[in-house]
């Protein structure tokens, strides 16, 4: 479990987090959304450990993160948006510095790679940037880690490795593991994320489970405009309109629609979900 | 489970990041050992162009590298190769993507520091100087009017030496002792600097050496216009005159702390930066 409390982080005299309280539970995977330059990244990197809070506090299992302790450092992974390109064997790299994690399972290693259709034997330094993001994230889902902290994991991969990347991250993250996932393109990632924290400069705006969202609120997929509508967007042959759910109706979220409606609605949608 | 120390952890990350540092140094590490026989071949090869054997420089003949030149060379590759490696080494650190993997490596702070610090003091200069006598000594091998090793004359240097009223003295340390002290000194000033700066790390040392260098002149400058120079040259003179039986083993005591307290200052001072390093 990981409590954030109060927390602020700013770059000189530029601050980008103010004042965050959520947790994070076991068992989710959170997608962390928000406009460019909101902290996204930053917020990533303190729950690892790799930047100290200016002020409030993170606490991973009684831990603070930026202790950077073996015995937290092995329960969690961080796999950031640009990897290094090692001038080692993929497959050497991950069973030597997979040796650090308990839990790290080299076959799991191997298997995904392979799923992901990527050579292990070949030097990681040689590798296209979607080929090494696949070796980090294939070797980050096999260090089997309670915490894994994702920071664009699909940014470069082509269409079918984003398919196994989902399936991936399904099948090989134990079930009590906490994954945080940063991304911008939330398409690749609709199906698997589950609860949802968008973020904004100032505070966490909405942090809510996909089964509260649609029980606050409504996503209609019909051809007639609706008065309450919240953001309405127009497809072929329609319109996606998000409205508050008042007859208590089921519906499909769609998380790029929910993005823009809590962004035109902030202290509505702030509202509706703090009750 | 230990967070601070435990001895079988740092026995496996010790040995991955010796592994690590020599996949990646290993090119660069022979390449500068490899000088004594590049040197020899360059020389010999210039002599066969010209006459024969030998270079003739009017009443100077070259025909092979010689002692004065083998160790002229060494100090010359060693002081670069020190200079240059810790930043090769661990620059990596102040890197976004390379640092950050570092630090997530599930190994404590000081298990990570006391290792960077084995390899870059005493296990990378050990090999590099191993590795050039060993390629020196090939060289020998191969000619035998070489002279002699690089090593004794070295260690046959005195450290330095005085004269005072026809009494003489000399500090006991011998050109190894002195080696090492250069070693340690270098390497932990460049190593500093590698946790410090993010690009052109060692201009931006010698750059800062540079600056310190002529504060410290212009602050010891002010400091000696204040005080009566003369009889505080007394005084030093009457203090060496009084300890003059044992003067060797203060100038000794005197240049193992000031060697201690430069290498354990900037120790401390890479420790704090690789405690608190933020990516």
């Amino acid at each position: 479990m990981i409590e954030i409390k109060d927390l602020a982080f700013s770059y000189g005299n530029v601050p980008v987090l103010k004042s965050i309280t959520t947790s994070l539970e076991e068992g989710r995977i959170y997608g962390l959304l928000g406009e460019n330059g909101v902290g996204k990244t930053t917020l990533l990197t303190l729950l690892c450990g790799l930047k100290k809070a200016d002020s409030g506090s993170i606490c991973t299992d009684g831990e603070n993160p930026f202790d950077r302790t073996p015995s937290l450092l092995e329960k969690q992974y961080y796999l950031p948006d640009e990897v290094a390109p090692v001038a080692m064997k993929a497959e050497v790299f991950a069973k030597e510095r997979g040796a650090f994690w308990p839990l790290y399972d080299h076959e799991i290693f191997l298997t995904i790679m392979k799923e992901f259709e990527n050579d292990p034997s070949k030097k990681m330094n040689q590798m296209s940037a979607g080929q090494l993001k696949k070796t980090y994230i294939s070797f980050g889902l096999a260090t089997g880690c309670r915490y894994l902290f994702m920071d664009e994991p699909t940014n470069g991969l082509d269409i079918p490795s984003k398919a196994q990347f989902r399936a991936a991250v399904m099948k090989y993250t134990p079930e009590d593991s906490t994954i945080v996932i940063s991304t911008h393109q939330v398409r690749d990632l609709e199906n698997i994320i589950d609860p949802v924290i968008i973020l904004d400069k100032q505070d966490v705006l909405l942090n809510a489970s996909i089964e509260e969202i649609s029980e606050k609120l409504y996503f209609d997929y019909g051809t007639t405009q609706r008065e309450d509508a919240l953001y309405r967007e127009a497809l072929p042959g329609g319109f996606l309109q998000v409205c508050p759910n008042t007859g208590g109706e089921e519906s499909k979220v769609n998380i790029e629609a929910l993005f823009n409606t809590v962004h035109a609605h902030k202290e509505l949608i702030k509202g509706m979900f703090n009750k | 489970m230990n967070n601070t120390f435990n001895f079988k952890r740092f026995g496996k990350y010790l040995a991955y990041d010796l592994k690590s540092v020599w996949e990646e140094q290993r090119v660069f590490l022979l390449t500068y050992a490899l000088i004594p026989v590049i040197t020899y071949i360059v020389i010999v090869f210039f002599a066969l162009v010209g006459h024969g054997f030998s270079m003739d420089f009017s009443d100077y003949t070259l025909a092979r590298p010689s002692i004065a030149v083998r160790v002229s060379v060494f100090s010359l590759v060693s002081v670069i190769f020190l200079i240059f490696f810790p930043s090769r080494t661990y620059g990596f650190i102040t890197d976004k993507a390379k640092g950050s993997a570092w630090i997530q490596l599930p190994a404590s702070r000081l298990e990570k520091f006391s290792s960077m610090m084995l390899i870059c003091l005493v296990i990378i200069p050990v090999a590099f100087f191993c590795a050039y006598l060993i390629s020196d000594a090939l060289v020998c091998l191969v000619d035998k009017n070489c002279g002699s090793s690089i090593f004794s004359s070295w260690n046959s240097l005195d450290m330095t030496s005085y004269d005072e009223d026809g009494k003489s003295f000399k500090i006991a340390g011998k050109g190894i002792w002195f080696l090492a002290n250069g070693v340690l000194q270098i390497v932990s000033v460049f190593l500093l600097g590698a946790l410090i700066f993010k690009k052109n790390k060692v201009a931006k040392t010698i750059l800062t050496l540079f600056v310190i260098s002529l504060v410290l002149s212009a602050i010891i400058g002010l400091a000696v216009s204040t005080i009566d120079i003369e009889s505080f040259s007394d005084k030093i003179q009457a203090w060496a005159l009084n300890y003059a039986d044992n003067i060797d083993f203060w100038a000794n005591f005197w240049s193992n702390v000031e060697l201690a307290v430069i290498v354990v200052g900037l120790g401390i001072w890479s420790w704090f930066r690789v405690k608190n390093i933020q990516h």
